[in-house]
């Protein structure tokens, strides 16, 4: 068996749900490859962490009041902090530590997000509409620390599509490329029009949903680049 | 996969242009299917047994195994550069969770009432049938859904989704790819798309939520005459069209878009609709 084909197998090795008669060529190719011995190394890992979570967990009866003073605390330092938060994720050391546990936790977490709805098919999933549900930003200010995350995350997402590219067909990054500068141009007209009127909800509201489209489009593209 | 040990069985046919292959699966036992290039046709039918009959690329290497409750099979390439196309058609347990993966393969799955999970980069993904559960995602791929799945969620950047039939619970997603919908009674719906037009026309059930975004793309809501509904529409620069109700839209804040609040039998549905600079028409089915 190849590395392509036991890169298929490595979530199964590490659940144990492999039967020997594979288990030993799998085992024989994860002893000779550093790849696999380190993706077998991080699911492991994933796998002993997540098992420690606890099912759930009670936000503190005081924890909106601590996230607004938060907020309140964070709006002048955000300039600051920026440039700061720039700085270090300009890093190489912390770029290439943020990929590796983006690719990690991707794999992981497909994982266990497969064998969890293979154990249980009608788990219960979000439902389609946000009205009343989904968190989005109250203010210019919250929408701020917000898109700084969405920043972040759509840098390092980038980086790693970047190194993957060379997997998709080239039609395919052209067409992908254009997805995301339709995406870039609605964020920036957003934008200025977020300027003009800061206090608009509705504009906040679009414009943090056009950047989670940007996100999640970056990581739906890296996963499906990275085999199953 | 699955709570049962998967007996992994390697089937190298390399040699081999054609392949056929059963093995026992359970009727809600799951199966993963991985092949980039070529097609994928999925049936669903009333055995506990998977079967598989395909067409190698030249050099390329079938493998499939498992166990009664969970099973998979994939294709390696033999050469990963430029992958030769693979036809695999597959006949599954119509309650099988089925998850297929494919790079430029198009999806086809019919007769599958389990869960479905389809990924695909380019290719297109089409669907009949009513899944229990259906998310299908594609880059640039195309995605059509017949069928009335209680629970679907289909995502495309460029590709263009239609889904014609009915949902409890409907998301659907795009960057520049048009968005369709056609057919019987929805819930909670929600569609958003950057730059890609919105074709709705269905029924709205009365306690129902319904979220229609776009940046620049055009929204069209039609719904049957005395559609008890409450609809909430607003655009930063685009105009609205209303020929539902007798209320007229408002100027907006910046004097080129608009707002229009109104209630249309009594109110009922909640519709919020939001563009940007897209135009927006409400109005009766035709």
């Amino acid at each position: 068996m190849t590395h392509e084909v036991i890169r298929h197998l490595l979530d199964d090795y590490v659940t144990g749900e492999l039967t020997e008669d594979a288990r030993g060529p799998v085992a024989d190719h994860i002893a000779a490859c550093e790849i696999c011995r380190a993706e077998v190394e991080s699911l492991k890992e994933i796998l002993a962490r997540a098992a420690e979570l606890p099912k759930s967990i009670d936000p503190p009866a005081d924890a909106w009041l601590n996230i607004r003073a938060a907020i309140e605390r964070d709006k002048s330092a955000i300039a600051t902090e920026h440039t700061q938060l720039e700085r270090f994720w300009r890093r190489p050391y912390v770029l290439a530590a943020a990929v590796v546990l983006v690719a990690v936790l991707s794999s992981g977490g497909t994982a266990l997000y497969m064998n969890s709805r293979d154990h249980d098919a009608n788990s219960a999933r979000a439902t389609a509409t946000n009205q009343g549900t989904e968190s989005t930003p109250a203010s210019l200010a919250a929408f701020t620390i917000e898109e700084n995350t969405y920043l972040r995350n759509v840098a390092v997402l980038q980086d790693v599509l970047d190194q993957q590219e060379a997997s998709l067909a080239p039609e395919t990054v052209a067409r992908l490329k254009a997805s995301l500068h339709t995406i870039d141009e609605a964020i920036f007209e957003a934008r200025n029009a977020l300027a003009r009127d800061p206090a608009n909800k509705m504009l906040i509201e679009m414009l943090s949903g056009t950047y989670r489209q940007k996100v999640d489009l970056l990581r739906r593209t890296t996963e499906m680049t990275r085999g199953s | 996969m699955g709570a049962a040990a998967i007996l992994f069985i390697s089937s190298p046919l390399v040699a081999q242009k054609k392949v056929e292959r059963k093995i026992p699966l359970g009727m809600e036992g799951a199966l993963r299917i991985v092949n980039m290039v070529g097609s994928v046709v999925v049936h669903g039918w009333n055995k506990d047994t998977v079967m598989v009959r395909g067409t190698l690329g030249p050099g390329d290497t079938f493998f499939m195994g498992g166990g009664y409750t969970g099973a998979k099979m994939f294709v390696e390439s033999a050469n990963d550069r430029d992958p030769k196309p693979t036809r695999l058609e597959v006949w599954v347990p119509a309650r099988a969770r089925v998850w297929v993966k494919t790079a430029s393969a198009s999806i086809d799955v019919s007769d599958v009432t389990g869960g479905l999970d389809l990924y695909t980069v380019s290719g297109a993904i089409d669907v009949t049938g009513n899944p229990h559960e259906l998310n299908a995602e594609a880059i640039d791929g195309d995605i059509h859904i017949n069928g009335s799945p209680p629970w679907v969620r289909a995502k495309s950047a460029s590709g263009t989704i239609v889904f014609q039939g009915a949902s409890s619970d409907a998301a659907f997603s795009t960057v520049s790819g048009a968005v369709k919908v056609d057919g019987g009674v929805f819930e909670r719906t929600k569609i958003e798309t950057v730059t890609g037009n919105i074709n709705f026309s269905g029924q709205l059930d009365r306690s129902g939520a319904f979220d229609f975004d776009t940046h620049s793309g055009s929204i069209d809501i039609a719904i049957p005459e005395k559609t008890p509904a409450s609809f909430s529409v607003a655009t930063i620069a685009g105009a609205i069209t209303n020929t539902l109700s007798k209320t007229s839209p408002i100027p907006g804040r910046f004097g080129r878009g608009a707002e229009l609040t109104t209630d249309v039998s009594g109110g009922g549905a909640k519709v919020s609709v939001r563009a940007f600079k897209g135009q927006v028409t409400i109005r009766r089915t035709k």
